[in-house]
């Protein structure tokens, strides 16, 4: 699952790491995908609800944004696997 | 008495989806006319159906309308999340609002932005937004009209 979620992250920012040059190894678990300029909170959210779709599997999205980690890496794979 | 069919698009395999990227791209041709210097890319409204079609129902919803079977507008409203150092609400986010030449001023785009607006407030969003290109001074009126006040000028400068 979380390895699932982690190579949809990354095909969904791919062309804007390319773009920045940046390496998907540099995404660690604290990166985070809005704070960093990555993402927009628009394409935050396609984010989620594309993960959401493929897994069949919603978030409470409020409930989740509170904790301040969502946007991470790490913040959003765990989001996920907690509420699986 | 003009009838108008509002059709909620909440599910992202609706085959009426390929109409609205017909809208949009009508839309986008428009705008390039009233000043937007960012025009349409070649396969925009392929990625922009994309992501409307993906959000859509949860996060995101378009509302269509037809008029005797003919597509005739669309409104799309989007949540998105301020930044943590502006509270990290949720707010709304009225990302697009087409009505064709001959049904504005009918009352169309008040009743999509109506349906969006009651949609937004089962979202609990602390508030909704959108953008105006400035030239487009029927879209202030419209806006004003609704109760939207004016907040931020948006500035760019290109290097030709």
């Amino acid at each position: 699952m979380e390895s699932e979620i982690r190579k949809q992250m990354m095909e969904f920012v791919h062309d804007k790491l390319q773009r920045l040059s940046i390496r998907e190894s540099e995404l660690g678990d604290g990166f985070d995908l809005v704070k960093s300029g990555l993402l927009n909170s628009l394409e935050f959210v396609e984010l989620v609800a594309s993960i959401e779709r493929i897994h069949h599997h919603e978030i409470d999205f409020e409930e989740e944004l509170e904790t301040g980690e969502l946007t991470t890496v790490g913040g959003l794979i765990r989001a996920f696997k907690i509420k699986k | 008495m003009r009838e108008y069919d509002y059709i909620r698009l909440d599910q992202p395999d609706d085959p009426e989806w390929n109409v609205v990227g017909e809208l949009f791209t009508l839309m986008y041709s428009r705008m390039d006319e009233i000043g937007l210097s960012l025009p349409l890319c070649n396969d925009g409204t392929e990625k922009w159906l994309k992501t409307a079609r993906n959000t859509s129902g949860k996060y995101g919803l378009v509302i269509l309308v037809k008029y005797y079977g003919k597509a005739v507008g669309f409104a799309h409203g989007m949540v998105k999340f301020l930044p943590d150092y502006l509270g990290g609400f949720a707010v709304g986010a009225i990302t697009h609002v087409y009505v064709d030449d001959d049904t504005r001023r009918s009352g169309v785009g008040k009743a999509m932005i109506r349906q969006l607006e009651d949609w937004f407030l089962t979202k609990k969003v602390h508030s909704i937004e959108l953008q105006v290109i400035t030239g487009n001074h029927e879209a202030k009126e419209f806006w004003n009209s609704l109760g939207y006040k004016k907040e931020l000028l948006q500035y760019r400068k290109t290097w030709d």
